[in-house]
């Protein structure tokens, strides 16, 4: 059983957009063991660790051959914000 | 009984991460999580009546993750240095129907709060805590720290004492020497990437994985820093003993606060002390958070009517392998 986001986030759940966002929404709602996550929310009120977010960024590597850093869920905490800078900045691999 | 330590301590060792369960960052680690569970309850905050949220402590910068208290013991959680309140947030979970309600710490500097300057001393930390428990916290309560959260959880005790401010009802220390035993200076402030990594590395306790991640030890190192600078930079005063027992815990392994200078912790209360000495290394708690849970239980399971201790009895007894 996961935990209930809207403990621990004030703000109303906005569905993550098509996409990389969902993509990313799931792994993060995964990792961090959340029932669900939505794009305004921010890694830092959904308790994630530094290791959290290490694998945060390998399953995101897994699965769209994007390379993102564990450092990018601290300064652009906010889930859409953080999609954005991964989608400028995360190389395709592939 | 206080020894008269000639060499410095060794460091304790600290970690760049709050979470210390697992060490691998590939997809397979995720297996060996314990589950991060939790009360189904389908309703939506925003329909909570007043009375259920009466039940919630409320959510301060300090106290990110209140967790339901359902007027149990809140059980204030101070993480090691370079963490934060989401180290011990897989806590709350675990105390479940325990009476206890894990209730993280958040310092200034980390998650949260990283805007803010993290402390470099831990007497003005003490200070903003404990004005903030006497303003915050209205039931029962106990305070766990583990590394230098010890150091901050038993100054925060003082500073309580001193204010005339609610008492806790037990203090937990974990991963510390005794504090009025020195520790060796590590200044991670002005060093290199390489260097920190290199004193992190040798200091034992932080995952290769972290180590690894040049950028997330860069971000990490401003309150890595400062917190070892809590740690280390401390000049123990005298004061009477605390009136509060005290139960500690060690890993076997620890080498920077191995079983007998974490006993050394028997001075500082007049209440009935007792340690724990689990199997493993600096990180013993979490790995054993189950354990470890459970005599947290048991040591608050009289808070309510707290079984007055022989005073003046110092009771070191109880070193126990956690298999």
């Amino acid at each position: 059983m996961n935990g209930i986001r809207e403990e621990v986030v004030d703000s109303a759940f906005e569905a993550p957009a098509d996409g990389l966002e969902q993509v990313v929404a799931a792994i993060v709602a995964d990792v961090l063991s959340f029932d669900r996550v939505g794009r305004s929310d921010s890694f830092y009120d959904l308790g994630g660790t530094s290791l959290q977010a290490i694998r945060i960024c390998a399953r995101i590597e897994q699965r769209t051959g994007r390379t993102a850093y564990p450092e990018w869920l601290f300064t652009h905490d906010v889930l859409s914000e953080f999609v954005a800078h991964l989608e400028s900045e995360g190389e395709d691999g592939r | 009984m206080r020894g008269c330590r000639a060499s410095a301590r060794r460091h304790p060792v600290e970690e760049a991460v709050g979470d210390t369960r697992d060490t691998d960052t590939s997809d397979a680690s995720d297996a060996e999580e314990p589950d991060d569970t939790d009360d189904t309850d389908d309703t939506d905050d925003t329909d909570d009546t007043d009375e259920k949220r009466s039940d919630r402590m409320r959510r301060t910068a300090w106290f990110p993750f209140p967790g339901r208290s359902a007027g149990g013991v809140e059980l204030l959680c101070l993480p090691h240095a370079g963490a934060g309140a989401s180290a011990y947030r897989a806590w709350a979970t675990g105390l479940e129907h325990s009476g206890v309600t894990a209730c993280p710490v958040q310092p200034p500097g980390r998650e949260r709060r990283r805007d803010e300057p993290p402390f470099t001393d831990v007497r003005p930390l003490a200070r903003a805590l404990a004005d903030e428990i006497a303003e915050v916290i209205t039931g029962p309560f106990a305070l766990f720290g583990h590394s230098t959260g010890a150091l901050c959880a038993f100054e925060t005790a003082r500073q309580l004492r001193r204010i005339g401010g609610p008492r806790p009802a037990h203090l937990f220390v974990s991963g510390r020497p005794a504090p009025h035993l020195p520790l060796d200076r590590h200044d991670l402030a002005g060093m290199s990437l390489p260097e920190l990594t290199e004193t992190l590395r040798r200091l034992g306790g932080t995952p290769e994985s972290v180590l690894s991640q040049q950028g997330l030890l860069a971000a990490l190192q401003p309150v890595l820093a400062a917190d070892f600078s809590v740690n280390e930079v401390y000049d123990h005063r005298t004061e009477p003993a605390l009136d509060i027992p005290i139960t500690a815990f060690a890993g076997e392994q620890d080498g920077g606060a191995g079983p007998r200078d974490t006993a050394a912790w028997a001075e500082h209360t007049t209440r009935p002390f007792r340690l724990h000495v689990l199997e493993g290394g600096h990180f013993a708690v979490f790995a054993h958070a189950e354990r470890v849970h459970a005599l947290v239980a048991e040591a608050l399971a009289d808070r309510v009517s707290p079984a007055r201790g022989s005073a003046g009895h110092v009771d070191t007894q109880q070193e126990e392998l956690s298999r």
